[in-house]
């Protein structure tokens, strides 16, 4: 027994010994605890949403009595405020066509559209199905003409919902809202009207999407940073403990030609890897790519070329590969709960998104799943390929300088 | 003819540790010389340094007429680093390639310089052996043999005997003395005092500042001494007071 507490403190003493063990140790727990209690805190909120509410309102029925009753409502106001403002940022447009576009362009995850009669034609459509014959105005009871009602039209009884279900999360969730929304706005009416299917949704991408549709993007980007970053960090760790590194850098061999080989290799690495990925992805699981799949693989290229500088600069922290393994958790614990793998950054408290801004996993997953899954082209991914080719070239140039500074001492 | 290595007043420091401090040095061409000291005495940081790999602090130093690290000496010069440098996951023969090609060899010649070598080295036969799967003495051997696939006009050694076994340390010795009749310029660093008798000339080096130069025996005479080891003792005396 004292020998075996005699092990344990030894361990004990080399592990306080080495300040980045005992920082790994004390950070990474704290580090997955607090992010994933923030990444994963609720419900997705402040989504885009664009409204075009064209209801001009009110309700006029023809009384058997003789007067007109008008009922001054305006259902499509009301359901636009029924429309919950902390899971929503609202903004309005004129026409459902604006709508479509809004979230076509991907400045919107969802909309809705009133038409310009709905208050008339919804009511008059709940009084067909409730088979109501009465009304009351001021205290007195009046008798609507049935044969009449009937007649009416009602072909704009109905709301749209354009949803961009290329998120299958947000998708559903828009839609439930909307439901909400047009119940709690029901709830209110003084009349005693409802049925069903008001809200007729319609998918402007991802109408069969598949949750793991949503996700694969994202594994694929994640599983490229975990393998480049891991293999650079231990090649070139690997490279400066074995003294190969400075056989090399004392050679005719300049220190942007070794960035470049490790960009090269590492580049070809990852069009395998790509390759792997969507083929197991559409043979396994049936995902569809409506994209192109030479662009997709392209784009994770330019990624994988800025993670590989990523692992270059990294690797100058790390003085073994023990040190070097310690490293990946520092970078796979954000990059996985802030880079909308899972969960959109939307669901994200907002003093965390800034975070997500600065993770180019957030930009290389969301212009995979827009490849993928919205069938999008390098124009409409642009401010996904500027951040990623930033990324790349920042970390090239840092990968150069911390190269030619170990070449010159 | 002009030395092949010359250091005058070479300085380097780390914080307030002094590695290198006033060297003066002068490697004639066509010689083996030996940078005798122990440990931490600022062998391998002058190496690095004349390998281009450290930035001095202070002082001049050329190598071949020319800067260190410079594009016209880098192909001129050979450098096997303390550690054994090679890829333990490559095949012998594909060390040799990587090294040779980093020099702008291909084709015929670098495969006639591959065969030359691995017969230098009493490799033949292993070519296509994955080198983790050799001998310690023959990773030693394909270490050299990778410094020396360029041929370069200079080699610097750094200490590399260290853990080798006397049989192998023995053909190592051979080795250079053969890469001496055909003209290189060696620079070997040990703490061997045995290894320093087999040096043309030898430097004394003792908290980076050269305490003695000259030719084994020259050393042992005038520190009236028998052997290498104890001169070292005299002059580590006479450079204390």
């Amino acid at each position: 027994m004292n020998r075996a507490i005699v092990i344990a403190v030894n361990i004990l003493r080399q592990i306080r010994n080495d300040r980045r063990t005992v920082g790994m140790i004390v950070v990474t727990p704290i580090l997955v605890m607090v992010l994933f209690g923030y990444a994963f805190a609720g419900e997705p909120h402040d989504l885009k949403l664009k409204v075009a509410n064209e209801d001009v309102g009110g309700a006029s029925f023809q009384t058997i009595e003789g007067p007109v009753i008008t009922l001054s409502l305006n259902l499509g106001r009301s359901m636009v405020d029924s429309i919950d403002s902390s899971t929503f940022a609202v903004t309005s447009t004129d026409s459902l066509e604006s709508v479509k576009q809004t979230i076509s362009d991907g400045e919107a995850w969802g909309g809705l559209y009133v038409p310009r009669n709905f208050t008339q034609h919804f009511v008059t459509r709940g009084f067909q199905i409730a088979n109501q014959a009465t009304i009351m105005s001021n205290g007195t009871i009046y008798h609507l003409n049935l044969t009449q009602l009937r007649g009416m039209p009602t072909d704009q009884a109905y709301m749209t919902a354009p949803i961009d279900n290329s998120n299958t999360q947000v998708g559903s969730l828009i839609a439930r809202k909307m439901q909400e929304a047009f119940n709690s706005m029901i709830a209110l009416l003084p009349l005693n009207l409802s049925f069903s299917g008001v809200i007729h949704t319609d998918f402007i991408y991802g109408s069969n999407a598949k949750f793991i549709d949503y996700f694969a993007p994202g594994i694929m980007s994640f599983v490229i940073t975990i393998i480049t970053i891991m293999l650079t960090i231990v090649s070139i760790v690997r490279e400066r403990t074995n003294g190969t590194m400075e056989r090399i850098l004392a050679s005719p061999a300049r220190p942007h030609e070794v960035v470049l080989g490790y960009m090269i290799s590492f580049s070809l690495i990852s069009i395998l890897q790509s390759c792997l990925l969507l083929g197991s992805a559409i043979l396994l699981f049936n995902m569809t790519i409506q994209g192109s799949v030479v662009f997709a693989i392209a784009f994770v290229v330019l990624y994988a070329i800025g993670v590989q500088g990523l692992g270059t600069l990294l690797s100058t922290v790390a003085r073994n590969e023990f040190q070097a393994i310690q490293l990946v958790p520092l970078v796979f614990v954000p990059f996985i709960l802030l880079g909308g793998i899972f969960w959109p950054v939307e669901a994200m408290p907002t003093f965390i998104r800034p975070l997500s801004a600065v993770i180019p996993l957030t930009y290389a997953a969301e212009g995979l799943r827009s490849i993928m899954i919205k069938g999008w082209g390098p124009m409409e991914i642009w401010r996904d390929l500027v951040a990623l080719f930033v990324f790349a070239l920042v970390m090239i140039l840092a990968g150069f300088v911390v190269t030619k500074k170990r070449a010159s001492g | 003819m002009p030395d092949a290595v010359v250091t005058k007043g070479l300085r380097k420091t780390y914080g307030k540790l002094n590695a290198v401090a006033d060297l003066d040095l002068a490697v004639h061409e066509g010689e083996i010389y030996g940078l005798i000291g122990p440990n931490g005495s600022g062998k391998t940081t002058t190496v690095k340094i004349l390998c281009g790999l450290l930035r001095p602090d202070g002082g001049e130093v050329q190598v071949l007429g020319d800067q260190p690290g410079s594009s016209t000496v880098r192909p001129l010069i050979g450098y096997m680093p303390q550690d054994l440098a090679i890829y333990p996951d490559l095949k012998v023969r594909q060390n040799l390639d990587f090294f040779g090609r980093l020099y702008g060899l291909g084709g015929d010649k670098l495969r006639a310089r591959e065969k030359a070598l691995l017969r230098m080295v009493a490799l033949e036969g292993r070519e296509d052996s994955l080198v983790s799967t050799l001998s310690g003495g023959m990773k030693h051997r394909l270490s050299l043999a990778c410094s020396m696939i360029h041929g370069p006009r200079l080699l610097f050694l750094d200490e590399p005997t260290v853990g080798v076994d006397p049989e192998l340390r023995f053909s190592f010795w051979q080795y250079l003395r053969k890469l001496k009749e055909g003209g290189l310029t060696a620079l070997i660093t040990t703490h061997y005092m045995d290894e320093a008798g087999r040096c043309d000339r030898v430097g004394l080096i003792r908290e980076g500042r050269l305490i003695a130069e000259g030719t084994p025996k020259e050393l042992r005479d005038s520190a009236g001494c028998e052997s290498l080891e104890d001169a070292f003792l005299v002059f580590s005396k006479r450079d204390a007071k």
